[in-house]
């Protein structure tokens, strides 16, 4: 599949030098991106750059305090119809059963309880987790969770998904089986993606797009096209050179948090 | 009480976990029970029996507990005689009462204060300073106001409670994740809609720990207001015991007041255990 970020259409997502603080202390600062509909783009970054923030202020939880935030050209002033959100952790409501979970979200849309019901278990057979419907959250494995987590996602059809380290509580295994759940699931929707990561083999398998963010405050530090066919290989040279400038500059920025300017210079690193 | 029955919670869900092991498990904490009771009366028999205790002031088990279970715990004469068992009812109805008034409330400021920002800095200095009065300081206010009886005795009740749950209220419902909010508003879900579904259950088990606490603050008020003053009900009892010299109605009070308060405790696990079902599924 190639990247889907052709030039003249019309961005899913545009941030318009957005900026955003809290008790005016910068988060982010002079944001500006576009993302292309339909493709799929992977903010990574240092912790506390402000990833989480751009989420945020996309699903319309959190005004920009500076700037503007468009989604599919409308302007974002609170939650919008046609976004999904989904965390690491959190996500499914603990008092609800599965079917319960993806029936909450159908019901919103007006759905009566009954058809609610009926339309959320068919959704869960439909991805082999039938049996699995009258499961309270804690009942199931950290990956099924997340993925009646996505079934309830998609059950509004959203344009917009934006992720939060999706997959960050999750083993290695179970993660890259999630991968390629979220990219066929993706594919099949046609939706937008954003998702943030601090795993570099997690954005060089899913991305079309790379957002690279540095912290406090955090701004874009680079934007980086990974043109690849899917499934990716990792020993692609050309994705071996991506990992190496994304790892140099996270292990810059890591650095750059940890210690003050006075002793890098006394560990003369960077120097 | 309090080490009791946090052994008993923690008993409780292995119990769930393998059920062959459960009745052995329940019957080991009845045997224990009875034993420790069965010691405790039995040294105090013996005591009286060899004259170590004065019988006059601590009569043995064995003239209190006939006493009480014949039914001779009476207090007053004629239409204002009132049994062992009017007494109990009178005061578990204040409870009742008091405690439903004080939780509803709670959780409906509670909510207010997390809700609205002007309810929080309205609203939290006063539930603050409620919450550590001592229940007894409101008793002549209470006496005053509404006079002797019911009224005064659920008003005391709920004074005890009503600070201290709120405040827990407001813990409870800022303590929901803000995952969950978010993730509810996102799907499309209204204000009121994520206060029923999402808040309020992500809150409840905070809400019943400390509804379960509420409920002996509230047992120990109701009690002290009924021997400051409000003449009825099982501490009035008591209080008449002291007065008449009958050691036997004060030491039948004392006994009922400690099953009573056990069997309560234990009423409210089992609500506890029903009403977050989706915790014992684990």
């Amino acid at each position: 599949m190639t990247a889907r970020t052709g030039a003249g259409i019309r961005p899913a997502i545009r941030f318009d030098h957005v900026s955003k603080a809290f008790d005016n202390r910068p988060a982010v600062e002079d944001i500006d991106l576009a993302v292309a509909p339909g493709s799929f783009t992977v903010l990574i970054g240092p912790s506390g750059c402000g990833k989480s923030t751009l989420l945020g202020m996309s699903a319309g939880l959190e005004p920009p305090t500076e700037g503007y935030v468009f989604v599919h050209d409308c302007e974002v002033k609170g939650p919008t119809e046609g976004t999904a959100l989904l965390f690491q952790q959190h996500n499914l409501f603990p008092w609800m059963t599965a079917a319960g979970n993806v029936a909450f979200a159908l019901e919103n849309t007006g759905l009566s309880r009954r058809d609610a019901r009926g339309e959320a278990l068919r959704l869960l057979g439909h991805v082999g987790l039938g049996a699995f419907a009258d499961k309270v959250p804690a009942e199931l494995s950290g990956g099924m969770r997340q993925r009646v987590a996505l079934v309830r996602a998609f059950a509004l059809k959203p344009r917009l998904l934006l992720m939060d380290e999706p997959f960050g509580a999750l083993d290695h295994q179970t993660r890259r089986m999630m991968q390629a759940y979220l990219l066929a699931t993706w594919r099949d929707s046609g939706a937008t993606v954003m998702l943030v990561t601090h795993d570099l083999t997690e954005a060089l398998v899913l991305a079309d797009r790379i957002v690279l963010m540095s912290g406090s405050p955090g701004r874009v530090t680079e934007v980086i096209d990974v043109i690849a066919p899917r499934p990716r290989d990792l020993a692609d040279p050309a994705l071996a050179a991506i990992c190496r400038r994304l790892e140099a500059h996270l292990e810059a920025e890591a650095i750059r948090g940890e210690f003050g300017p006075d002793e890098l210079a006394r560990l003369g690193v960077l120097s | 009480m309090a080490s009791l029955d946090l052994g008993a919670a923690k008993e409780t869900r292995p119990m769930r976990r393998d059920k062959p092991r459960r009745l052995p498990r329940a019957l080991t904490t009845v045997f224990w029970f009875a034993l420790a009771w069965g010691l405790l009366i039995g040294l105090w028999e013996l005591g009286t029996a060899q004259g170590f205790l004065n019988d006059r002031i601590l009569p043995p088990p064995s003239e209190t507990i006939p006493f009480l279970l014949s039914g001779g715990a009476n207090v007053g004469f004629g239409v204002q005689k009132a049994g062992l068992i009017d007494a109990v009812v009178v005061t578990l109805g204040r409870i009742a009462i008091g405690l439903s008034c004080g939780l509803g409330l709670a959780v409906l400021v509670g909510a207010l204060i997390v809700e609205f920002v002007p309810a929080r800095r309205l609203f939290m200095p006063i539930v603050q300073t409620i919450a550590p009065i001592s229940p007894v300081a409101w008793i002549p206010f209470a006496i005053a106001i509404v006079g002797i009886g019911d009224p005064a005795a659920i008003f005391v009740v709920f004074m005890a409670i009503f600070g201290s749950m709120a405040v827990a209220a407001v813990a409870a419902f800022d303590a929901v994740p803000g995952e969950y909010v978010k993730v509810a508003t996102t799907l499309g879900a209204g204000r009121l809609r994520i206060w029923f579904r999402v808040l309020l259950p992500g809150a409840l088990p905070g809400i019943m720990t400390m509804t379960r606490m509420s409920l002996f603050g509230a047992w120990m008020a109701v009690l002290a207001g009924e021997m400051a003053g409000i003449n009825s009900g099982l501490g009035y009892l008591i209080m008449m015991g002291q007065q008449m010299y009958n050691m036997k109605l004060v030491m039948s009070g004392i006994i009922t007041i400690g099953a009573i308060g056990f069997l309560l405790d234990r009423v409210m696990l089992l609500i506890q255990h029903r009403v977050l079902w989706w915790e014992r599924r684990t």
